[in-house]
């Protein structure tokens, strides 16, 4: 019974929609982060897999045909880009400053925890990379020699806690300007902090999708300086 | 069939997109480069908008949701982010939070120095 229930495409794919309609409803209705379409879905959809005993390699299944959309999904930010070009032309020297210096932040703070965990540098490869969107992620962090599960496990994570956190750490810290949330969302929750700038704004939107471009060069970049620092601070 | 000749159009690209990312020396991802051809093609008129408008902005709209599957592949990992899922937290959360107000203040400040006299940006509907 459970079998031919779960054996079908159908059953990752409509438990994905499901989820995510009711995380959507909940939100709306009490928008706590728990209630963040992404993390509700995921949680109860890893909550019934266990509790009836699913294979991950099941849900998989339909799972994939929403996977697999995540590549036509990143090409269309071009859209957003080609609409909101004219932004770009204006800021570009901020925001490419926002981003270098962002890059540089996030390696610094991860290789002060580094030294502090005492974690060794396979670890520190995946940690690197954990901003970068899953696919530039990946690359980076297997030509520094991370551990591949790690990595997608913190990108995700990032992702995550960035495009819940993000909308409050700009009202703490009064960062209203479009541009400016835009690229630090994507700069620093990648394509899962994207799907959170298109929420809050055309602006946000094409910026961030711009900035997990720029964000990936950027770390593509620092990549082979890192092994050399990681040394350094041992 | 307008919408299935759109999903086709943002196919093609992606499809490109893969198969220059396989020819590239260095790992560029598939879907990176399909979105710097595309932007190229709308924004010098090799494209028309129209031709991808409609389910590009249907996809971008709903990307969340994309995340999902990969999000719960977190189950097959259980064992390793036990073993050091504070650490994970600690450095996630600090980490995170520092880059996005450190890159959001730098923006914002350097704007402004650029541009002191114009009004800020407002979005447009």
């Amino acid at each position: 019974m459970k079998e031919i229930l779960t054996n079908t495409p159908m059953f990752g794919l409509l438990l994905t929609i499901v989820a995510y309609t009711i995380g959507h409803h909940l939100h709306n209705r009490w928008p706590y982060p728990i209630f963040t379409p992404l993390i509700f879905s995921v949680i109860t959809i890893i909550s019934l897999l266990i509790l009836f005993d699913i294979e991950y390699e099941t849900f998989l299944l339909g799972g994939e045909f929403i996977h697999t959309l995540i590549t036509p999904a990143t090409v269309s930010l071009a859209i957003i880009l080609e609409k909101n070009f004219r932004y770009l032309k204006k800021h570009y020297p901020s925001i490419l400053l926002g981003v270098g210096i962002g890059t540089i932040a996030h390696t610094l703070v991860i290789l002060f925890f580094m030294i502090l965990f005492k974690f060794d540098q396979q670890v520190f490869a995946s940690f690197f990379s954990k901003s970068i969107t899953t696919a530039i992620a990946i690359s980076v962090s297997d030509s520094l020699g991370g551990i591949e599960s790690l990595t997608i496990t913190l990108v995700i994570v990032t992702g995550t806690l960035g495009s819940v956190l993000g909308p409050l750490l700009f009202k703490l810290t009064h960062i209203t300007d479009p541009i400016a949330q835009g690229v630090a969302l994507g700069s620093g929750a990648h394509a899962m902090g994207t799907s959170k700038a298109i929420e809050l704004g055309d602006v946000h939107g094409a910026m961030s999708g711009l900035s997990i471009i720029l964000t990936g060069i950027a770390y593509v970049l620092l990549a082979p300086l890192t092994n050399f620092m990681y040394y350094l601070s041992f | 069939m307008k919408l299935l000749q759109q999903f086709g159009w943002i196919l093609f690209y992606s499809v490109l997109g893969e198969l220059l990312s396989y020819l590239m020396p260095f790992a560029v991802p598939g879907s990176v480069i399909g979105m710097i051809l595309l932007f190229l093609s709308l924004h010098f008129g090799l494209l028309k908008m129209e031709k991808v408008e409609a389910v590009g902005t249907w996809l971008t709209q709903n990307m969340a949701i994309l995340f999902v599957p990969a999000a719960v592949g977190l189950m097959i990992h259980f064992e390793l982010i036990a073993s050091i899922w504070w650490q994970i937290a600690i450095i996630s959360l600090v980490s995170t939070s520092a880059v996005m107000i450190i890159v959001g203040k730098t923006i914002e400040i350097s704007k402004k120095r650029r541009h002191p006299s114009s009004p800020k940006e407002t979005e447009e509907a």
